[in-house]
């Protein structure tokens, strides 16, 4: 393919097909009943196409000479194109991306959070596209998802479908919106939408046996953490299986630990998102931190797992403000808490491997800032030990003294001020600003860059980050943070996007994606040179974007998991897998507790037939925690 | 539905094979409050609804710098035109011709425009709408972002918590007479033979 900057395309082609999509069920989706196009030569003039299996080994209209694709939801027909065997075109742009692009402030606005992303119906509304039917939509769907065998008339009905009303509205859709699509980095996003459900379909295999064990037993543990929890924190703070947020301040207030403030609701708050920057800081809160999120998801444990026992769930790509994807945290398990993600197995023969971009934010606001200093601590290593070190005048700072410092720069980024930074540390409000003053003469840069970046944002102009995802403020008070924070999130989204396309364009299989770090898979003789290849293609991006500067894709040898290891996140590594171990001993414990109720019932009856499928389980489940305390020594 | 052809082909679109070339430089972030982004169009109304706006304060030794009286000439459906004054006074008996206040303001977003505010007359009796924006214009002068809302009988005011320190005004560098300029380009009347005392005097088609 051309490697200029632009593409000339003398047809439009817009793209749609009819398949079961095998929603929620960790399935990839079915075969495409029918894959229809309209194309649309430089006279306007159309030719339609009507496929069906069996598909012919390119799309008819891919004849060589550059064209551009469109689509609404793009991830659906990629799903289609890999069945038929067909390469993804490009360039394509995706209107549901493009749609999230143009009116991602609007999204925003909303108390609850963004809003969901549009049907196609709802685009062609919000644009003034009338001709749709929801009530036809919906039996032709019906139609496609309720069998496989397909008459040939049923296929015709979707064939009509297909081609008249979506492949149709897609077109008038494209035509409104038009005037308003960024045309030079629409194909990015085109391309991306495509791949991440290449992404979705490879799927992250999860060890069946333990994960069904922790699933059956999920509400007998989670009340059992719950008792534990209360033990531990002296406390009912959950009484009869409900949690009590006014007894968890007590319990704060009792152990000195001052009480968070929700930023959105102005009250006081325990929630664990807000209580996370205090766990290094309040021993008691870590134990809260940790438990309440395994006892949470353990009450919601519901991974979408096909038949093969891989993981696939929508990323629910552009779903947040900030452009990066917003997956639903118990149907995925990389949403699970870090403790539980050891459920994440290779298969035989097979590897993966966790790559991310080290200390992703504070490089890029290295990058955007062009601060000197900040540029030079980040690539001699951790930013965080540096600033520790010089600040307080020593060579080896201890882990300790660099989360104070790593909490200052942190904070600073997210636009924490002294009275928040003090209350997470443990520290005087006096002793937060002398260290916010250490951080603001060792980085000025940095500093007078967030002011600017703020006073921007507050005079309500977008922000635009280096592949066009855009946020402008609404002028209401609060928002400074988001602003603030805005730049390094978003231009990790973008980031994240641009590394997605290109592993995919190179054949690289990536398995999952969070924040900014992406699962790989390969065969264990060859994950280290897939491994060397996505950490090259990761590095590149971030110096096509963020004007020649380098970001580190970091994989150290323990973040290979070959079969038959299981996944260990680095925390829980560090902590011993104590949070992964006391919940398979408490899965143990309901296990045999169940079999020996059941035996000794069943010695007045008859013999106990466990089955094979538990025995198995019961195995796997034995390996399961002897080889991760094995594995941490 | 019999559509119309529609001509989306060719089309130039960017190669996502090429996102090095096509990555927006960041360096925009550093421009928040150079004013160059100059919009060729200067409104003169009131300011928007539910916009934080701000004023200049007159300055003691320099005064009438960004406010000034005109005439106005207002016929419905039409852009209101300045009169010179000494066409004013000869035309002292239109009553579409009446004296306004009008000030430069701006709004958080940088935008520029002009104010006009209805002066209450010396002979009658004040009117609640001309006060109340008056006494807006005055807070918008002592270093505040307000905006206006809407009552039934006059206007109330909401001041911004934002600070001056933390968004600043960015008034543009051009002078309230470019400002007046711009937006009443080809709508000044300085002389009794312009058309627009011909369509007083017997209407207009158009």
């Amino acid at each position: 393919m051309s490697t200029s900057r632009e593409i000339v395309c003398k047809r439009v082609v817009s793209v749609d097909s009819e398949f079961d999509a095998k929603k929620g069920q960790g399935e990839p989706p079915g075969p495409p009943v029918c894959i229809c196009a309209i194309e649309i030569d430089q006279e306007g003039r159309e030719t339609h196409h009507r496929l069906a299996a069996p598909y012919p080994a390119r799309a008819p209209w891919d004849r060589g000479d550059p064209f551009l694709t469109i689509g609404f939801a793009l991830s659906a027909e990629a799903g289609s194109f890999l069945h038929a065997s067909w390469p993804f075109p490009m360039p394509a742009i995706d209107l549901y991306a493009e749609f999230m692009v143009l009116h991602n402030t609007e999204m925003s606005r909303g108390e609850d959070g963004k809003r969901p992303g549009p049907t196609l119906i709802q685009a062609c509304q919000r644009y003034g596209v009338v001709g749709m039917d929801k009530t036809v939509k919906e039996e032709m769907r019906a139609l496609a998802y309720s069998k496989t065998n397909h008459t040939p008339e049923e296929i015709a009905l979707l064939q009509d479908y297909c081609l008249n009303d979506d492949c149709r509205m897609v077109v008038h859709l494209f035509s409104a919106m038009l005037p308003y699509i960024d045309l030079l980095r629409a194909p990015i996003r085109g391309a991306f939408m495509m791949e991440i459900e290449r992404v979705r379909w490879a799927g992250i295999p999860i060890d069946m046996p333990t994960y069904r064990l922790a699933e059956r037993r999920a509400s007998m543990v989670a009340s059992k953490m719950r008792e534990e929890l209360n033990r531990k924190l002296g406390d009912e703070v959950y009484l009869a299986g409900v949690f009590k947020r006014r007894t968890m301040f007590q319990v704060m207030h009792r152990n000195e630990i001052p009480i968070p403030i929700d930023p959105k609701t102005g009250k006081l708050s325990c929630a664990t998102k807000l209580i996370k920057n205090m766990i290094e800081t309040y021993p008691p809160l870590k134990e809260y931190y940790e438990d309440k999120r395994m006892i949470d998801a353990l009450k919601n444990l519901k991974l979408e797992i096909g038949a093969d026992g891989r993981n696939r769930f929508w990323l629910n790509p552009f779903g947040t403000k900030t452009g990066r994807n917003n997956p639903s945290t118990n149907r995925g398990i990389l949403g699970l808490p870090h403790t539980m993600r050891s459920f994440m197995r290779p298969g035989p023969g097979m590897a993966f491997a966790q790559v991310d971009y080290g200390s992703e934010e504070i490089g890029i606001a290295a990058a955007l800032s062009r601060d000197p200093v900040l540029m030079s601590d980040y690539r001699e290593g951790d930013v965080y030990r540096k600033f520790a070190a010089a600040s307080l005048g020593i060579i080896d700072p201890t882990e300790q003294q660099r989360q104070v410092y790593k909490a200052t720069v942190l904070g600073r980024i997210y636009g924490l001020g002294a009275a928040s930074l003090a209350r997470n540390l443990g520290i005087s409000k006096a002793q937060a600003e002398r260290i916010i003053d250490e951080m603001n003469t060792r980085y000025p840069v940095l500093n007078a860059w967030l002011g600017r970046v703020t006073t921007k944002a507050a005079h309500c102009v977008p922000i635009i980050c280096t592949l066009g995802w855009s946020l402008t403020a609404t002028g209401r008070p609060g928002e400074e943070r988001t602003f603030l924070n805005f730049p390094m999130q978003a231009n990790g989204g973008e980031l994240m996007r641009l590394v997605i396309v290109r592993a995919g364009m190179s054949g690289l299989r990536l398995i999952g994606c969070a924040h900014d770090s992406f699962l790989i898979e390969d065969t264990i003789d060859r994950i280290e040179d897939s491994v060397a290849k996505l950490q090259a293609i990761m590095r590149q991006a971030s110096r096509d974007l963020l004007d020649g500067f380098e970001l580190r894709a970091d994989c150290k040898p323990s973040d290979i998991v070959r079969y038959p290891d299981r996944f260990m996140d680095k925390r829980e590594r560090e902590d011993g897998m104590r949070h992964w171990n006391r919940m398979m001993a408490l899965i143990a414990e309901e296990e045999d507790g169940q079999f020996s109720d059941h035996r000794q019932r069943s010695s007045v009856t008859a013999p106990v037939d466990r089955g094979e499928g538990e025995e198995e389980e019961q195995a796997a489940f034995q390996g399961a925690l002897g080889e991760a305390t094995r594995a941490v020594g | 539905m019999k559509d119309p052809k529609l001509k989306v082909a060719p089309i130039t679109v960017g190669n996502p094979v090429a996102a090095a070339s096509l990555a927006i430089d960041q360096s925009h972030l550093e421009e928040y409050a150079s004013a160059e982004e100059r919009s060729s169009v200067v409104e003169c109304k009131r300011p928007p609804k539910g916009v934080y706006f701000t004023v200049r304060a007159e300055t003691p030794g320099e005064p009438w710098k960004d406010r000034a009286f005109y005439f106005l000439l207002e016929l419905e459906g039409r852009d209101p035109y300045i009169v010179a004054p000494a066409i004013a006074k000869a035309k002292e008996d239109e009553d579409v011709i009446r004296p306004v206040l009008l000030v430069r303001f701006v709004t958080m977003a940088g935008e520029e425009g002009l104010w006009p505010l209805k002066i209450n007359r010396s002979d009658a009796k004040s009117n609640p709408w001309n006060t109340s924006a008056l006494n807006i214009l005055d807070i918008a002068a002592s270093g505040k972002w307000v905006r206006i809302v809407s009552m039934r009988k006059h206007y109330r005011h909401g001041e911004s918590k934002k600070t001056f320190d933390e968004v600043p005004p960015r008034f543009s560098d051009r002078s309230f007479d470019e400002l007046v300029n711009i937006s009443y380009k080809d709508r000044t009347v300085t002389t009794l033979d312009h058309e627009i005392w011909e369509i007083l005097a017997n209407g207009s088609s158009k």
